[in-house]
């Protein structure tokens, strides 16, 4: 679950206009606590020739050729953003989060996890998956941040709200 | 396909369609609540003006009707008796449900043909009774029964009295009106106990409370005009100059708005042009706006009932028109059809079809024409046949004056008579036995060497036949030679034209003059 912060994106915008030194201290700040996170992510996907052979690229023609496999795609696909995202249809606005963005790197993450490792592709491929919850787990990006144990989270928070003090420090707030 | 996300921090901002929403139900809200207050207030008055109007209106003809009332009494000399048929008048309609715009001009009209109070109220009394059964209104049946009583029994055959018209006739009013009580008598009041007659009833008391806020309203004004006899005129006058101050008012308005205007352009000449014009504004001739507003009105509905009569009038004799052609079409194709059967119009088609010259078959098309009526094309035929006929007997009169042709045959009677003349000479003479029929020479007489039918004839003195010719008698033909017997003779005259063709001996034919010769 995510951190609810009321005000955050009106401070990001008060940062910018008044503080830009701050703020993009603010957000290389809160990447230097998620890069590792990232790079260890990166880690666990595995090579091409760790992976089904039927899954890579090259050996899918028509539809499935847009979710074959390559390493070197799915590995780009992870990373993070600190930027605020739309509005999703509940009215949430993400601050700051990681993601899984390519086809093969999602499915790499998430194959087995509802229906359970069994059949004839989830358990040929390398890795376990890991997390608290089944929404939670996977082989790559969740798997990182399971074992970063929340340091990454309380790290990039702490961020943010040491630098609403500063800027309320700097433009006499409360 | 939605991306694998791992959120560390996020912020409600709330969709945008509660946002949208939001607005949209507080500005809905808020222009309702307005909408409101302002239909309630417009449409409260103008309800509230309107039903006074309604209510003034309703009790203005109300008295109009009583007063009428009131003057036919007194006309009758009957004057005496208006209060007690006024008070006979609002009992019938509190007891029967029945409003006093329907008893009062029913009364009137039994009044003023029986010209008895008692009668009249008596009558009333059984037209509310036959109203009730029959659902016919009281005003018509007062008007069926004032006839009856003098005699036009007519319209009450309608209610169903079980009297033909003759014995309607036959009997006297009375009689009729007793018939008419006991049958129908009493209906009236027990309708009054129906739901119906209940709501008859409060229809009656709404009216006669429209008419008491009518009363209010009228002399509410007249009280605002100083009561008495000028209260309402001086309240119409009130009303005149209160219209006439405001729209002095509204025009002085505008005048200072233009003034003002003109002030701000520096046009100063305008200003005091507008305050000229303003001082000398014509006055305003004919009906005060509104009143003329509803003179046009009146006006433009008058003309478009008016052109509304018109089209349905045109529309009818439309209607009839084509009515009439349809008929006159069906009439044609009946016609049509029966021609098919028509043994003479049969046989000229018949006879259309056969070998006939142009001359006749314009006699039958013209034949035809006639017996089908087709009168165009009769005329027309006619006319080439005279011009036809014309030509022909042109033609008849030029043969006619034509002179005879020569008889090519005249010069053979001659030759007839001469061989008949020569046939009979030689019967006379005889014949002539042991000559030699023979031709001597070649040449014939005629020196030309053609053959000449005359050098045949016989036996003309100096002729050219022999001597033997000259008596008729039976030819002997001796054969001498060679030639021994007939058969030997016939067979050598046969080999000698044999030859005679074989030689190549020319011949010369001349077809016209029927001569021949031997080249």
């Amino acid at each position: 679950m995510p951190t609810k912060i009321v005000g955050a994106t009106n401070l990001r915008k008060a940062l910018k206009q008044f503080t830009p030194d701050l703020a993009k201290e603010t957000t290389i700040e809160i990447g230097n606590f998620l890069k590792p996170v990232v790079k260890n992510a990166r880690g666990f996907i595995p090579s091409n020739s760790e992976i089904p052979s039927g899954w890579l690229v090259g050996n899918q023609k028509g539809k499935w050729e847009r979710v074959a496999f390559d390493a070197a795609v799915a590995r780009r696909g992870i990373g993070y953003k600190t930027t605020p995202s739309k509005p999703n249809r509940r009215g949430f606005k993400s601050l700051v989060y990681i993601s899984n963005k390519t086809a093969a790197g999602a499915i790499y993450e998430t194959a087995g996890r509802k229906s359970g490792i069994d059949g004839r592709f989830s358990p040929r491929l390398p890795g376990q998956l890991a997390g608290p919850s089944q929404k939670s787990q996977g082989r790559a990006m969740f798997k990182a941040w399971e074992q970063d144990q929340g340091k990454a989270k309380g790290a990039v928070l702490q961020a943010i709200f040491n630098s609403a003090a500063k800027f309320n420090a700097r433009t006499g707030g409360k | 396909m939605a991306d694998l996300r791992i959120d560390i921090a996020s912020e409600f901002v709330g969709a945008k369609a509660f946002k949208q929403a939001d607005t949209a139900t507080s500005a809905l809200s808020k222009q309702v609540t307005r909408l409101a207050k302002s239909y309630l207030g417009v449409v409260g008055a103008q309800k509230l003006m309107r039903a006074q109007l309604n209510a003034a209106k309703a009790f203005a003809a109300d008295d109009k009707a009583a007063r009428v009332l009131s003057r036919s009494l007194d006309n009758l000399g009957l004057a005496y008796a208006d209060p007690a048929v006024k008070t006979f008048i609002a009992d019938l309609e509190k007891q029967f449900g029945v409003l006093d715009d329907q008893l009062r001009p029913a009364f009137q009209r039994l009044l003023t043909t029986t010209g008895d109070v008692a009668k009249s109220q008596s009558l009333l009394k059984t037209a509310l009774d036959l109203s009730a059964a029959s659902g016919v209104d009281v005003v018509t049946v007062a008007g069926d029964l004032s006839k009856g009583y003098v005699g036009q029994t007519r319209a009450l055959a309608k209610y169903g009295l079980g009297l033909t018209q003759a014995e309607l006739k036959a009997m006297k009013f009375e009689e009729v009106q007793a018939k008419i009580n006991s049958l129908f008598g009493g209906q009236a009041a027990v309708a009054v106990d129906t739901y119906s007659g209940k709501f008859n009833r409060l229809n009656v008391a709404i009216a006669n409370a429209n008419e008491t806020l009518g009363k209010g309203f009228l002399e509410g004004l007249t009280a605002i005009g100083g009561g008495g006899t000028q209260g309402f005129d001086n309240t119409l006058g009130f009303i005149e100059d209160l219209s006439q101050a405001a729209a002095k008012f509204q025009r002085n308005f505008g005048v200072g708005i233009g003034q003002f205007l003109a002030i701000l352009r520096g046009d100063f000449a305008a200003v005091k042009a507008l305050g000229e014009s303003a001082g000398k504004s014509a006055p305003f001739m004919g009906a005060i706006p509104s009143i003329q507003t509803e003179l046009n009105r009146k006006v433009a509905l008058d003309r478009i009932d008016q052109y509304r009569k018109e089209n349905a009038l045109q529309a009818k004799l439309l209607a009839a028109k084509k009515a009439e052609l349809k008929a006159a079409k069906e009439v044609n194709a009946l016609k049509k059809a029966g021609t098919l059967f028509d043994a003479e119009q049969t046989a000229i088609v018949a006879a259309l079809k056969g070998k006939i010259s142009e001359d006749e078959r314009k006699r039958l098309e013209l034949q035809l024409a006639l017996l089908t009526g087709n009168s165009t094309e009769a005329s027309k035929l006619a006319g080439e046949l005279g011009k036809s006929q014309g030509l022909s007997e042109k033609l008849v009169a030029f043969l006619k004056d034509l002179p005879d042709a020569k008889n090519p045959f005249e010069g053979w009677a001659n030759y007839l008579n001469a061989i008949e003349a020569q046939v009979k000479r030689i019967a006379v003479g005889g014949t002539t036995g042991g000559g030699t029929a023979a031709v001597i020479g070649t040449s014939m007489s005629n020196g030309n060497g053609m053959f000449d039918p005359t050098d045949f004839l016989p036996a003309m003195p100096g002729g050219k036949l022999g001597a033997g010719f000259n008596t008729p008698a039976t030819v002997v033909v001796n054969v001498a030679g060679s030639v021994l017997s007939e058969g030997e003779l016939v067979d050598a005259v046969r080999n000698g034209l044999i030859n005679s063709s074989l030689s190549g001996a020319g011949s010369l034919v001349a077809r016209r003059t029927g001569t021949f010769a031997t080249l």
